[in-house]
């Protein structure tokens, strides 16, 4: 399994580089596609790959033995929507504003989706749970939303969002999940 | 015995706070979610032919606020002609926070005997906006078939083909199965299960956990407890009436209430959403 614990830190700084200049690569037809899973106050213990032995998670285990697993990193805040304003903003809840659950991003902070968009071509899409205010979850900036999401909760939600995302991919680019 | 105290026998006193313990009628009475039942219509059999709707509630866990209904489940059993088959027609509807409304429209083939084992299905997905417009690349169209032992699954971009294990059922066609099982009693073997119609999971079991007294809403007696469980899924509870009927099936935060009123009022939720999105439009256009 390929593992951050095994660079080194400069060796995975280069690496990040690597992959933001990619993205800036893809405006010459050389893009690959970026797919985010976000699953929900999911603990690494909660893992048959980060060695529960009580659990199968055969998809994710997957994920860990082809890709990179980030042994020792850690969330700006133990609340899942100032969390998620982290990862898509790369700053501190403190400066977007999300001090808890239901609290839309601080307007004129720029997220990846509208930076992708914008700065690298991409069509940015969402789905599922986001947990912003219901005013706000259909109207993303730098994101078409596909579904918001349930009530803010994933179990209901779980086959209607991956019904929407499957259609999608499947209409968009036929094959894409055969 | 009150529906509040029916298998919650020292938990009804919390009135307030966090739920604290898994969706059951006791559970959904305690924090408001069900008041009462329908009865059954005259001369209803559980081998059909009948009509069934649930509404699809969800609770984030306290007692006072965020728990809502959020979409509606229609079952309609019918008679498939000659043999043991049977046609089930399952409609769901789920509204998403940002308003989107996602319909699912499966009909099914299965075969009268335990678990109700698929023959063939077509399903349709489709998804409206926040305005009712129909959003065409959200669209499915899908059929499949089980055929020795073998899930078929026809849809946009191929077919796909897994080995099942043993029976092969679906969420909806579970109903239809767990309602004609006698009461008190389930087969030993294990039984895959169809996801949504799209996803095959194995080695699933159910279990009959026998009686919780129930008392409310006009509907007296026992309700009769089975489960399901397997991998990939969380337990799925099933509570019947002595008629056969499912009342509730809950699973985690989230739970199918027998309610004959259930398209209706998610009808008019979505109206009344439409409605208010309709103004905020009409009015940001205003300026």
């Amino acid at each position: 399994m390929a593992d951050a614990l095994s660079m080194k830190r400069r060796e995975f700084l280069l690496a990040s580089a690597g992959a933001a200049a990619s993205a800036r690569a893809a405006q010459t037809g050389s893009r690959p596609n970026i797919l985010l899973i976000i699953t929900d106050q999911h603990h690494a213990s909660a893992l048959a790959a980060c060695g529960n032995p009580h659990l199968r998670t055969p998809a994710m285990d997957h994920l860990c033995r082809s890709g990179f697993r980030f042994a020792q990193s850690y969330t700006t805040d133990p609340v899942c929507s100032p969390a998620r304003s982290s990862i898509f903003t790369g700053r501190m809840p403190s400066e977007t504003g999300v001090a808890s659950n239901g609290i839309a991003i601080r307007a004129g902070i720029p997220n990846i989706g509208e930076w992708l968009a914008a700065e690298a071509g991409y069509e940015t899409v969402y789905a599922g749970k986001w947990h912003l205010p219901n005013s706000y979850t259909g109207n993303i900036p730098g994101f078409r939303v596909l579904g918001g999401g349930i009530s803010g909760q994933g179990n209901i939600g779980d086959t209607c969002v991956s019904r929407v995302c499957e259609a999608y991919l499947r209409n968009r680019a036929p094959g894409v999940l055969s | 015995m009150n529906a509040g105290e029916a298998e919650g026998r020292g938990k009804t006193e919390r009135a307030a706070g966090i739920v604290g313990e898994p969706l059951s009628p006791a559970t959904l009475a305690r924090i408001g979610a069900v008041k009462g039942f329908p009865a059954p219509g005259a001369g209803y059999r559980p081998e059909g032919p009948w009509v069934q709707a649930y509404r699809i509630f969800v609770c984030r866990g306290n007692v006072e606020s965020g728990n809502e209904d959020v979409g509606c489940l229609r079952l309609e059993r019918r008679p498939a002609g000659a043999g043991d088959s049977f046609k089930l027609i399952a409609d769901q509807s789920v509204v998403h926070n940002d308003d989107t409304l996602h319909t699912l429209h499966a009909e099914m083939t299965c075969i009268r005997r335990p678990f109700a084992p698929l023959v063939e299905w077509r399903l349709t997905s489709r998804c409206r906006g926040a305005s009712d417009a129909l959003i065409p690349d959200l669209s499915v169209d899908e059929s499949g078939r089980v055929s020795n032992g073998v899930v078929e699954l026809h849809r946009k971009g191929g077919v796909a083909r897994w080995k099942a294990r043993g029976t092969v059922t679906s969420d909806w066609s579970l109903f239809a199965a767990i309602q004609d099982l006698p009461l008190g009693a389930v087969p030993a073997e294990a039984f895959d299960f169809l996801e949504g119609l799209s996803l095959l999971r194995t080695s699933y079991r159910l279990a009959y956990r026998g009686t919780v007294s129930w008392g409310g809403g006009g509907l007296e007696g026992p309700l009769h407890h089975f489960e399901q469980w397997g991998h990939g899924t969380l337990p799925y509870g099933f509570w019947l009436d002595r008629q056969r009927r499912i009342l509730v099936a809950a699973t985690l935060a989230r739970a199918y209430i027998l309610d004959d009123r259930a398209e209706e009022a998610l009808r008019e939720r979505r109206e009344g959403r439409l409605q208010r999105n309709r103004q905020r439009n009409q009015r940001r256009k205003n300026g």
